[in-house]
């Protein structure tokens, strides 16, 4: 699924860039890729139906953040 | 008279892969197993805690035969199976032909090969099986060659990881293949004590050992049956 990344920022609080994002995601728990700037695509696995939307992902982010 | 030649073929690169590999792990006391081709749905997917209106069933798209059997979908069809007729602790590899009802592209082919591995003990942790994927590795691709984990999703697995590999700090990492600690649900759907025995297992695809070893850059020439291509190896 497709993220924008705007408007993941109106849930969480995101200074990395989309690369960076993409890298963090892929290694914590969601194999991701960068199509553009703002735009992110994430591979949602089966077992992570609340990835399936902005709000979740903006929680996973925060999430995977405050536990560094 | 003159004699006629008559030339002497080789083997197949993915039959040298898999002969390298059976050697590596019949060397840590692996035995090497290999079960059928052909599986039923039990085996390929309730057995491995893949239940009918499960989501991760449309992820492996499954040739279905006209009697409900099914060509088996990766080789930890064989997992139960073996389960059920032998007790643990054990260490198997199993080679083997697997099939997938998708469409070919240069890293996807209809028929592929995998290589299984269950290890079953009662003190088996995940840094058993990474210290042995390591070592394997770097014997099929040198010793410089780095691995990472990251989180993936396996419904038969828990934890389960995604494994990747390069050859030098420099390279793009590359997917492997999965791995991860055994779910005590295919314990139990074997019979078996997820109390008492741990184990791990993973599967991975010999023809993207080969295609990273020799820079193969399309899946579908292995079985293409060029022999311009295959006398190369």
């Amino acid at each position: 699924m497709r993220f924008s990344l705007d408007w993941l920022k109106d849930y969480v609080d995101i200074k990395e860039s989309a690369a960076e994002l993409a890298e963090l995601l892929s290694l914590h728990s969601l194999e991701t890729e960068v199509i553009d700037e703002n735009i992110i695509e994430v591979e949602v696995t089966p077992n992570r139906g609340d990835c399936l939307s902005h709000q979740g992902l903006a929680r996973e982010i925060q999430a995977i953040k405050s536990c560094r | 008279m003159e004699k006629k030649k008559i030339p002497i073929g080789q083997l197949h690169p993915l039959t040298q892969i898999q002969y390298q590999t059976e050697d590596f792990f019949k060397n840590l006391g692996f035995s090497v197993v290999e079960e059928d081709e052909i599986s039923n749905e039990f085996y390929n997917f309730d057995a491995l805690n893949i239940p009918p209106d499960h989501p991760a069933r449309d992820e492996m798209d499954t040739f279905y035969l006209s009697d409900g059997r099914v060509l088996r979908a990766h080789t930890s069809a064989g997992q139960v199976k073996y389960l059920e007729k032998h007790q643990p602790p054990f260490r198997i590899i199993v080679p083997g032909r697997c099939y997938r009802n998708e469409r070919t592209d240069s890293t996807h082919d209809w028929q592929f090969h995998q290589f299984e591995c269950l290890v079953v003990d009662k003190d088996i942790r995940i840094a058993h099986f990474k210290a042995i994927l390591e070592a394997f590795f770097g014997a099929m691709f040198g010793e410089k060659t780095q691995m990472r984990l990251r989180p993936g999703f396996f419904p038969f697995v828990e934890p389960g990881f995604e494994v990747d590999i390069r050859r030098s700090p420099k390279d793009r990492w590359l997917e492997m293949g999965g791995a991860g600690m055994v779910h005590p649900e295919v314990f139990k759907n074997a019979k078996v004590d997820p109390e008492v025995w741990k184990g791990f297992a993973w599967g991975f695809g010999l023809e993207r050992i080969a295609m990273i070893k020799w820079g193969i850059d399309d899946i579908r020439l292995f079985h293409s049956g060029d022999l311009r291509f295959l006398r190369q190896f």
